[in-house]
């Protein structure tokens, strides 16, 4: 991952808010440091909520546009990392649903795991393909619980302010999430334990 | 399946997969789309507006209705009146003289000279008489009817007419 302005090590995620407020007072400087501190988390979240392909510069650039024309609308009521995975899980939603619909209408054939596998840039296990091509074939709302808690290890609490849905919700769409899952990994899980 | 296994299963595939790349010189490629897009904007909105407003005014064109005028009274002012008379009486003069000459016609020869003009008298002061009745009935007119009574009384005195007009002059003076 590549950033566009180096983090000295004081710099971190806490800073956030005093940079968008910096930004939003017109410190143009403060945007390149945004961008600098949370585009790798972002890049690596898009790219889990993609099903680990896709087009990573658009959305990157899409969320980072929305950053840029609504900083003023963050009113701290959460951290400033719930809301950007918020506009995140937005971008991703679009980027998936045109993804979608590109495939439905033959423009543009699908990359498949198995096919990225073979053209030699990502050689895995079966093991590895399987079960991100599971999670990928979860639908939208319980494939982002999966990233959000399993992979980016947020709370409950912090995924549901960043769905916009209530903690039972979520709670509800991570078993929901699980069983699938369970259905879709049980045939590695039994191979795994023979 | 615990979820501890499941925590790993994701954990190794999402290793696998390795780290995501970006392009570089995020921020100032999102500052150029910010500026099209506000661009964009300004230009739809310089656009849209003239043309939302022209249709909004298309549509709304039939249910403006004009402002109802109050009643006015409309009061004829005298010299008005004195032109309507004129032109009354130079009708009734052109009418007689059309009936006289069809009667001359008819009977062959011409009629006595002072007969003929007593009744065109007659007659235009039954027709001043008409109009100070017409105007009696129109509200704020009165004044222009006590004049055409009193150009009856004075002006035609000789004529039947005459005492009508002093007769409605005495009613309106009551």
């Amino acid at each position: 991952m590549q950033s566009t302005a180096r983090i000295t090590p004081a710099e971190s995620q806490a800073d956030g808010p005093e940079l968008l407020r910096r930004f939003v007072a017109g410190d143009g400087a403060a945007f390149d440091r945004i961008v600098a501190i949370y585009s790798p988390r972002v890049a690596g979240l898009a790219f889990r909520l993609l099903g680990w392909s896709g087009d990573l510069d658009d959305v990157v650039q899409d969320v980072f546009l929305a950053v840029f024309e609504q900083a003023g609308k963050f009113r701290g009521g959460s951290s400033l990392w719930t809301w950007i995975t918020a506009i995140t899980l937005n971008r991703c939603r679009v980027h998936w649903r045109r993804r979608r619909l590109r495939r439905l209408l033959m423009l543009r054939p699908a990359m498949t795991e198995s096919a990225r596998a073979a053209d030699g840039k990502a050689i895995e296990d079966e093991t590895s393909l399987a079960v991100r091509a599971a999670v990928a074939e979860l639908p939208s709302r319980l494939r982002e619980v999966v990233v959000l808690y399993y992979l980016e290890e947020l709370p409950v609490a912090e995924i549901s302010a960043a769905v916009g849905a209530s903690v039972g919700a979520v709670e509800v769409r991570l078993h929901r999430a699980r069983q699938k899952l369970r259905l879709v990994l049980a045939r590695l899980i039994e191979e795994q334990k023979k | 399946m615990k979820a501890d296994e499941l925590q790993e299963f994701l954990h190794a595939a999402d290793r696998a997969a390795g780290c995501p790349a970006v392009g570089q010189s995020i921020a100032p490629r999102v500052r150029r789309r910010a500026a099209r897009r506000r661009l964009v904007r300004r230009i739809t909105v310089a656009a849209v507006v003239p043309v939302v407003a022209a249709s909004w005014l298309a549509l709304h064109r039939n249910s403006i209705e004009a402002p109802k005028a109050e009643p006015v009274a409309i009061t004829m002012p005298s010299d008005s009146v004195e032109e309507a008379a004129r032109i009354a009486q130079q009708t009734a003069e052109d009418i007689l003289r059309m009936r006289d000459r069809q009667a001359e016609t008819a009977m062959g020869h011409r009629g006595d000279p002072a007969a003929r003009l007593d009744r065109e008298l007659d007659e235009t002061a039954m027709i001043f008489l008409a109009i100070g009745d017409q105007r009696v009935g129109q509200p704020g007119a009165a004044a222009e009817a006590v004049m055409a009574y009193r150009r009856v009384r004075d002006g035609f005195a000789k004529t039947p007419a005459a005492a009508i007009a002093a007769e409605r002059l005495r009613q309106l003076q009551l």
